[in-house]
């Protein structure tokens, strides 16, 4: 059969790594939990370590362990409750104040 | 050691580490752009500036490869040019900065909305190269 040439996303060069979809990404963030403010310090110890995982099709999973690794729960809730007790507060502006955010200050103020 | 001397002074007047509530690193695997980075916060003020930079570059008869490093690890081979028939570029060059904010966002509960860049948080997942162009030299 002849090859009739063009655009031909079966091509084995597009097998290779560059042009692979991934289908989940992993972000995870170690907090330290020491001190008067810490939260649960009998059940996580020093350390707090969050780790979320969400796919392309919208699945999203939390996993919260202690300082030792243990997985102490799996609820958003949960570490809605950590950012509380530690006063992180992730949506406020003042804390995590993104490009996009800041454009959009001068448009909201009165003159 | 100025707390020791004078305990009856306010804590915040004493220059300490803070022992709780602050991220001490991040860590993130297929976000944005990055296969997999870890970044180390110190514990006082942390400020982050450009960290793209060119490491090497390696230059063969056909092909113009730019290896664009750095610790952070937005796809290792960032341009590529095969000067003979091809162009195969990645616009989306950008350095960890806006990755790191994003990923402290996401990781604490945050939505896609809050870290100010796609419509949904399925559109953080790292996808290979953006685009490919090609321009076929004709002789």
């Amino acid at each position: 059969m002849r090859d009739k040439g063009g655009f031909n996303l079966n091509h084995p060069w597009f097998d290779s790594e560059l042009f692979s979809v991934f289908s989940k990404a992993e972000v995870s963030v170690v907090l330290k939990n020491a001190g008067h403010s810490a939260h649960k310090p009998e059940v996580f110890g020093d350390r707090i370590k969050v780790i979320r995982t969400f796919t392309r099709q919208g699945a999203s999973s939390y996993k919260i362990l202690s300082q030792n690794g243990d997985l102490i729960s799996t609820h958003k809730a949960d570490l809605q409750r950590i950012c509380d007790q530690l006063e992180i507060q992730v949506d406020n502006p003042l804390n995590i104040l993104t490009q996009g955010t800041l454009t959009e200050f001068p448009l909201r103020s009165h003159r | 050691m100025l707390y020791l001397l004078l305990p009856h002074l306010p804590r915040f007047f004493v220059q300490t580490v803070a022992e709780g509530g602050i991220i001490e690193s991040v860590q993130m695997c297929q976000f944005m752009c990055h296969k997999f980075l870890t970044f180390e916060f110190g514990e006082q003020l942390n400020f982050i500036i450009g960290m793209l930079h060119v490491l090497s570059m390696h230059k063969d008869h056909d092909v113009n490869i730019w290896l664009r490093s750095g610790h952070n690890g937005s796809s290792y081979i960032n341009f590529i040019e095969f000067t003979s028939s091809y162009v195969l570029a990645d616009p989306s060059i950008t350095g960890g900065k806006s990755a790191i904010l994003a990923a402290i966002t996401v990781a604490l509960g945050g939505n896609a909305i809050a870290t100010g860049r796609g419509n949904g948080i399925k559109s953080l997942i790292r996808e290979g190269q953006r685009w490919f162009q090609s321009e076929p030299s004709l002789v």
